[in-house]
């Protein structure tokens, strides 16, 4: 028999032998089944393609499955002819509205510049404004296409911290430069030796 | 390798050690201290006199031994090249007093600025010939060359804002910034010692030994050695709050950048060890220092310039992995670099005239490395461009001699010297360097080539281990002679010859050639022909190639050049019968289908070409049907031959030739170099045939082809810039279709609008690399689709208003509007859009689409805005100044040039004014004005005297303007004598001067007991006389030629004339005058002159030092002096002076006050290292004591007898003047450094005329 039935049935404190008594009780109430009630067929006009079968697990009175398209994605028109050539187009002028947007912007708030006298508005120019370390902005450039940047940022910094984390604990105040690159237990390169304190000698045998 | 005889006659003592120790640096005040040891090993017994160079510095004392002050004499005549003369303005007259300037102070001439006298208590010593050791201090104020500080202007301590110092120079700089023999033949070794402050980190030659701190722990001392023997001139240094990097494949390399640039130093050094690797392969050798540097700086005075063991390369040459056209030059400049430390710095030149050898030697070594890192197509299209370049610039400028020993050349400067040669001359030259050792490599064979530089290296390695004593440093020099004589043993090869033709000869040679095929012979009849006539052409007599394609096969015939010959045969080897279904061969043994259709059915000959190998510095014009051409350009494999092909095609628009054209365009087998070349020949085609030209305008399709999207090519595909020949052509095809013009002359509108959609539908969102390139390219390209305006404004200049701006113009502003101020926030690599946009502005103007603005220009090239941007802005504004020629603009950028703190921009802001100069000689201008001449002149007569290249640059430009001769729009002046330059040549024969001077110098001391009142020294008188010219500014000229009645040879008179500041000091700013002057006052209290001497110290910028107001006080010597001036120019003066004049005498005059002074403080600096003066710069060790009276009378007693012996040697003409013995003590006085005469101290002289 079904032992775990019967396992249940023991810890509950039943007694087994009393199920078949228990079955044949004259006055149990019995369920009947459902009646086959005709479902109303749906007017022909509104039904939009065709029902699904019920897949084999579930039984046929179980009501059908509703028209299709109130649960599958519904085609309600063809594909774009040329969908990638409208995409290019809305990223460009998306693009291009953002970038007039914020430089206009600055333009207006801040100094502009003016290609054409007495004209200010036409085509401002921002200002050129200059820097005391103008390499900075020109060699560590901001490019506008972060997207590849964060891809590609991935990568290489796994790559070199591993490396740099090492360098920086001995040395002074060199080390802060230098830590980044190296070992230095490993590579003996002059710089990156520590700095030694002042012996004293005799003062300088030449132009001392 | 070694010709020690040459130069040691000259130099009676060898340098076997020096010590160079730079005892502080503050960047701030841009100053430093320090002191020079040099050991010397006396050659002769009676050495007396040891001259060192030195430019700019201070110089506080000498001493020999640590125990003797040594006397010494400071003497200039580079200062100013043309001393006193008013009214010689002529480029020859310069020309000639330049290098005669330069040579009177150039070691190898056994000269120097400095002589110092050696005490004569160490004669003994001497004559034992035992080594001694001279130690000179020295302090270097606010340099105006050869050391460079970049101190950007922000607050806080200079170390945190990137402060930062590096040694910038080109040849022989090196006396700029410390005392030394400046010169290549004379190499020692090295200790180097730089303290600087705990946050700064010390680059300098050799190997860093150690570093200790100072006891205060403030700062420390960085110890470097150099133990192999190195030049004075390859001795560099860089200083400032560097990042270090050391090269994780090779330890012993360290890479230096300034703050926050470690990440791009990394990438753009990452692959400097295969250079290393395969430079010690190819040699079979070592690298031969122990260590080596890269230290990448800001304001970079070259891109890269290279020292024993270090490169100082300008910060610009970094990139991070997303850029791409960077790469290759940096790459390519780097490798460079790598190959001078074999050779330019290891192995360098022994003199100027052997410069080509180090030059051409690495130049040959770089182009190897470059074969291999970028192929055998670059190397070669890098040939073919110097070798154009060169073409180019011989043709139309002059020829260059690679060894000016044996001829001259005629250009408006001197070959002979490094200094006074032109920055375009040498860029041409340094190309022909490379060609020539590449041409020498083909004649002598590429392995026995190595096998030279191979020995060279070796026996330099083996003579650099030696001791001073071995004599074996000569090794490290390299000659012509020697190298000629390390050829022939090594090869058995007498290249005398091939250095006949092309090394000590200018000039390449230029054919034109023809051929007709002669059918019954079945033989190729060549007429070759050279164009004698055309400047820069040479006469080639020797061996010449010609290459064949027949239809059988390539092949090379030989012919040799005679002279009057003119026709060569080539028997064909193939018959003209074809067989269609043959394959034909190549010259690199490929087989290929040809359709031979186009072929003259009667001849076998596809295409010829004369010396294809570029065996020659030639230049071929070179005849053959155009089919001949297409053929050429398609299957013939050597990238030259198609570059030549696509220039000839240029001049046939046909159908073929377009068909020639596209097919290579779109082949993806070809050099992508040759692709962007046919895109642009394909434009001008496309111009030519435009009447018949059918189809969509040429390269539409090809480019849709190529980048378009699949589903819709008239939208370009996102970027992807992984493949770089497509890269390269994505930028080259727009801009050749901007060249296309329609019937009507302007861009077809179908063009400007696939241009425009390439801005539009730009989008690197998901592209690996920077599109920055790119969009500077479309930028260039909307630029180039712009015609000349139909303007129908009326007012010229004016341009149109708002209201009629087209179209078009509307829409290219709006691009570069967007782009321009997209910049401004996010900006991309090195600023190349706006660049462009400079660019592209300035051509709107120019065609009359915009009103034309140079202010705009102007704000965009001041200081501290990226330099690219600022180089970009100054081409505008030279252009502008070219078509407006309005003075003022003018003068503003001749301002920038004497001003701006970025000498590369001074530099590159007169080299623009070369190449497209505001007007040539003969034209009127409204600039041709006699101010204009003045300025320049006093340029490059004493303005830039600290910096060669910007003096020769000027000289540049005087050139181009006026040419050699007196500028039209002087008025001649009347008692002006035309000189016959040759007289002028032999008088100004430099070498006589240094005798002349040592003898003086000599008398002086001997003479020592001599009265004090005795008459003038003839030196004196010298001196005088040219001072006088000076102030007058008239008649210098008539002055200095008029021979002396005397035994003494003219030339004395002149070179004594061209070095009148014989100031002690080497200061000659005014800065550095005031301080001297201060010090004075605390120690002789003479508080009368102090606000004299202040007021020029204020104008320090451009040594216009007014002194007008100063009244002549009779009481100081030096005031005496100056009355004698007046007197003198009363007497001969005929015409006020003009004012640059004036300006130079001040100069002079304030230098001579200098010297007065300085010798004060030498006295009193001796038993104290430290200078007086440097309370700025330092806390200043020594205290100013009072001066010894003693030195003054000695000092006058001594002046005394230099007088009465120069009475007897010199110059009398100078003694028949009255008021002459004032003037002589007190000039006297000025000369001889080491003695000081208090009375000397008022340097202004006071003459209404001196107002500027």
């Amino acid at each position: 028999m079904m032992t775990d039935v019967v396992m249940a049935l023991i810890e509950m404190g039943q007694n087994l032998q009393g199920l078949p008594a228990h079955a044949k009780r004259p006055n149990k109430s019995v369920f009947l089944p459902p009646s086959h009630s005709t479902p109303t067929p749906n007017p022909r006009t509104l039904q939009a393609g065709d029902k699904m079968p019920h897949p084999s697990h579930i039984p046929d009175h179980m009501p059908a499955f509703p028209d299709p398209h109130t649960y599958i994605r519904t085609l309600t028109q063809k594909a774009p002819i040329n969908e990638y050539q409208i995409i290019r187009e809305k990223a460009a002028s998306q693009k291009r509205d953002v970038e007039r947007a914020l430089t206009r912007f600055i333009a207006k708030t801040g100094e502009t510049q003016s290609l054409i006298r007495d004209e200010a508005n036409l085509f401002p120019l921002i200002a050129v404004t200059p820097h005391p370390l103008p390499y900075l902005n020109a060699l560590l450039p901001k490019d506008q296409d972060l997207l590849a940047q964060e891809e590609e940022a991935q990568p290489t910094p796994s790559g070199k911290s591993s490396k740099s984390s090492q360098g920086g604990a001995k040395d002074g105040e060199t080390n802060d430069q230098e830590g980044e690159t190296t070992d230095p237990e490993a590579i003996d390169n002059p710089y990156l030796r520590p700095v030694k304190m002042a012996r004293y000698r005799k003062k300088g045998g030449g132009g001392n | 390798m070694k010709k020690e005889g040459k130069t040691d006659v000259s130099r009676p003592y060898k340098l076997a050690h020096q010590t160079l120790c730079i005892r502080a640096i503050n960047l701030e005040k841009k100053s430093l201290i320090g002191y020079v040891e040099l050991v010397i090993h006396p050659l002769r017994q009676d050495l007396k006199r040891v001259k060192i160079n030195s430019k700019q510095c201070r110089i506080y004392h000498v001493s020999i031994n640590d125990q003797y002050e040594a006397k010494f004499l400071y003497n200039d005549p580079t200062l100013e090249i043309c001393q006193g003369d008013a009214k010689q303005r002529n480029l020859d007259y310069f020309q000639h007093c330049h290098f005669s300037a330069m040579s009177a102070v150039d070691p190898d001439n056994g000269n120097g600025e400095i002589t110092v006298r050696l005490p004569p208590e160490m004669y003994l010593n001497i004559a034992e010939l035992r080594p001694f050791r001279l130690c000179i201090e020295f302090s270097l104020e606010n340099p105006k060359g050869g050391l460079h500080f970049v101190v950007p202007d922000l607050p806080g301590p200079a170390h945190e804002n990137a402060a930062h110092v590096f040694t910038a120079g080109l040849n022989n700089c090196s006396r700029l910034w410390f005392p030394c023999l400046d010169t290549y033949s004379e190499p020692c070794t090295w200790k180097i010692e730089v303290t600087v402050d705990n946050e700064l980190t010390a680059v300098t030659c050799g190997d860093l030994i150690e570093v200790i701190s100072t006891p205060d722990k403030k700062r420390k001392t960085f110890h470097y050695f150099l133990s192999i023997p190195t030049s004075a001139p390859n001795i560099g240094m860089a200083v400032g709050p560097f990042e270090i990097h050391v090269d994780p494949n090779m330890h012993e390399v360290t890479h230096f950048c300034l703050p926050h640039l470690t990440e791009i130093l990394k990438h753009t050094t990452n692959y400097i060890h295969q250079a290393f690797e395969f430079y010690e392969e190819l040699l079979s050798s070592r690298y031969p220092y122990t260590c080596y540097k890269h230290v990448f700086v800001d304001e970079a005075y070259v891109e890269s310039t290279s020292y024993a063991t270090m490169s100082v390369l300008s910060t610009n040459l970094l990139h991070s992995n997303r850029i791409i056209d960077q790469t290759i030059s940096t790459r390519t400049v780097l490798a460079e670099a790598v190959a001078k430390q074999f050779f330019g710095t290891f192995i360098a030149m022994q003199t100027w005239s052997d410069a080509w050898l180090p030059m051409g030697i690495s130049g040959y070594l770089c182009g190897l490395f470059i074969k291999k890192t970028f192929g055998n197509n670059e190397y070669r299209f890098r040939i073919s461009n110097y070798l154009k370049d060169v073409q180019d610039y011989e043709n139309r400028v002059g020829g260059i001699v690679l060894d000016p020993t044996k001829r001259d050349s005629n250009h408006h400067f001197s070959i002979k010297s490094p200094h006074t040669v032109s920055p375009r001359y040498m860029e041409a030259f340094r190309s022909k360097c490379f060609l020539v050792m590449r041409m020498l490599e083909q004649r002598i064979g590429e392995q026995l080539l190595i096998q030279v530089v191979n020995k060279l290296v070796a026996l330099a390695t083996t003579g650099a281990s030696q001791k001073v004593g071995a004599n074996t440093w000569g090794n490290l020099l390299l000659s012509t002679s020697s190298f000629l004589k390390i050829i022939s043993t090594v090869t058995g090869k007498d290249i005398s010859p091939f250095l006949e033709l092309w090394v000590s000869q200018s000039g390449c040679a230029r054919f034109f050639g023809n051929f007709v095929f002669n059918r019954k012979r079945n033989v190729v009849e060549l007429e070759l022909k050279q164009d004698l006539g055309a400047k820069g052409a040479l006469k080639y007599v020797g061996p010449l190639t010609v290459t064949i394609q027949e239809l059988d096969g390539s092949f090379n015939h030989n012919f040799k050049i005679e002279e009057n010959k003119t026709k060569f045969d080539i028997t064909c080897h193939s018959k003209c019968r074809r067989n269609k279904k043959k394959k034909i061969p190549l010259m690199t043994g490929e087989e290929v289908d040809m359709d031979l259709s186009a072929m003259d059915a009667d001849s076998p000959v596809l295409w010829l070409r004369v010396d294809p190998d570029m065996n020659l510095l030639s230049h071929v014009t070179w005849e053959q049907p155009d089919y001949m051409w297409q053929y050429q350009l398609r299957y013939e494999r050597d990238i030259v031959a198609q570059r030549e092909a696509i220039r000839a095609l240029e001049n046939y628009p046909t159908a073929g030739t377009r068909r020639a054209l596209t097919d290579i365009l779109e082949d993806d087998h070809c050099f992508y170099r040759i692709r962007m070349e046919a895109a642009h020949c394909l434009a001008k085609v496309a111009n030519s045939m435009v009447g018949v030209w059918a189809g969509p305008p040429a390269m539409m399709t090809i480019f849709r082809k190529m980048f378009g999207s699949h589903s819709c090519p008239a939208i370009i595909r996102q970027n992807n810039f992984s493949n770089f020949q497509n890269y390269f052509l994505l930028k080259t095809i727009p801009n050749a279709m901007a060249l296309l013009r329609n019937i009507h002359t302007i861009c077809p509108p179908e063009v400007f609008k696939f241009i425009m959609e390439l801005f539009k539908y730009n989008d690197n969102s998901r592209n690996k690399f920077s599109d920055n390139y790119y969009r500077a390219a479309l930028v260039e390209a909307v630029s180039k689709t712009v015609t000349p305006a139909i303007t129908l404004m009326s007012t010229p200049g004016q341009g149109p208003t708002a209201d009629n701006l087209s179209a078009e113009t509307k829409q290219i502003l709006e691009e570069i509007t967007r782009y321009l101020n997209l910049e401004k926030l996010l900006p991309c690599y090195r600023h190349t859009v706006t660049v462009s946009c400079l660019s592209a502005i300035r051509t709107l103007q120019k065609f009359g689409h915009l009103p034309s603005e140079v202010e705009f220009f102007k704000s965009y090239a001041q200081h501290g805005v990226f330099r690219d941007i600022r180089l970009a802005a100054i081409d505008a504004i030279v252009d502008f100044i070219k078509t407006e020629s309005r003075p003022e603009d003018m003068y503003w950028i001749l301002n920038l040039v004497e001003t701006d703190p970025d000498l590369y921009v001074r530099h590159y802001a007169l080299q623009q004014l070369v190449l497209n100069p505001p007007f040539r000689r003969m034209e009127t201008s409204a600039l041709h004005t006699e101010g204009l001449v003045e300025r320049l002149w006093k340029m490059m007569n004493c303005t830039f005297s600290y910096d060669s290249r910007l003096r020769c640059d000027a000289a540049d430009v005087y050139f181009t303007l006026y040419g050699r001769t007196r500028p039209s729009c002087l008025p001649i002046p009347d008692n002006m004598v035309v000189l016959s330059l040759k007289d002028r040549k032999n008088k100004m024969n430099p070498a006589y001067v240094p005798d002349e001077m040592e003898e003086m110098f000599d008398d002086e001391e001997e003479d020592e007991e001599v009265g004090m009142e005795e008459g003038e020294s003839s030196q004196v008188d010298t001196e005088a006389d040219i001072d006088v010219t000076d102030i007058g500014g008239e008649e210098p000229s008539l002055k200095r030629k008029s021979p002396p009645p005397t035994e003494l040879p003219p030339p004395l008179v002149l070179s004594i004339g061209s070095v009148p500041e014989t100031c002690p000091l080497g200061i000659f700013n005014e800065d550095s005058a005031s301080q001297s002057k201060r010090l004075k006052l605390k120690m002789e209290s003479e508080t009368l002159e102090e606000p004299q001497v202040t007021e020029p110290s204020k104008a320090s910028g451009t040594q216009e030092v007014t002194v007008t107001k100063t009244p002549v006080t009779p009481s100081s010597a030096t005031s005496a002096y100056a009355a004698e001036f007046l007197k003198f120019v009363g007497v001969k003066q005929e015409h006020p002076a003009p004012e640059p004049q004036l300006s130079v005498t001040m100069d002079t005059s304030s230098r001579l006050s200098e010297g007065s002074s300085s010798p004060t403080t030498t006295a009193v600096g001796s038993e104290s290292s430290a200078p007086l003066s440097f309370a700025g710069l330092l806390p200043s060790s020594a205290s100013a004591t009072d001066m010894s009276s003693a030195t003054d009378s000695k000092a006058h007693k001594a002046k005394k007898k230099k007088k009465k012996n120069k009475h007897k040697h010199k110059h009398k003409h100078k003694h028949d003047r009255p008021d002459k013995d004032p003037l002589g003590r007190i000039r006297e006085g000025s000369f001889n450094s080491s003695e000081n005469s208090p009375s000397v101290t008022q340097t202004t002289l006071s003459s209404p005329e001196f107002e500027i």
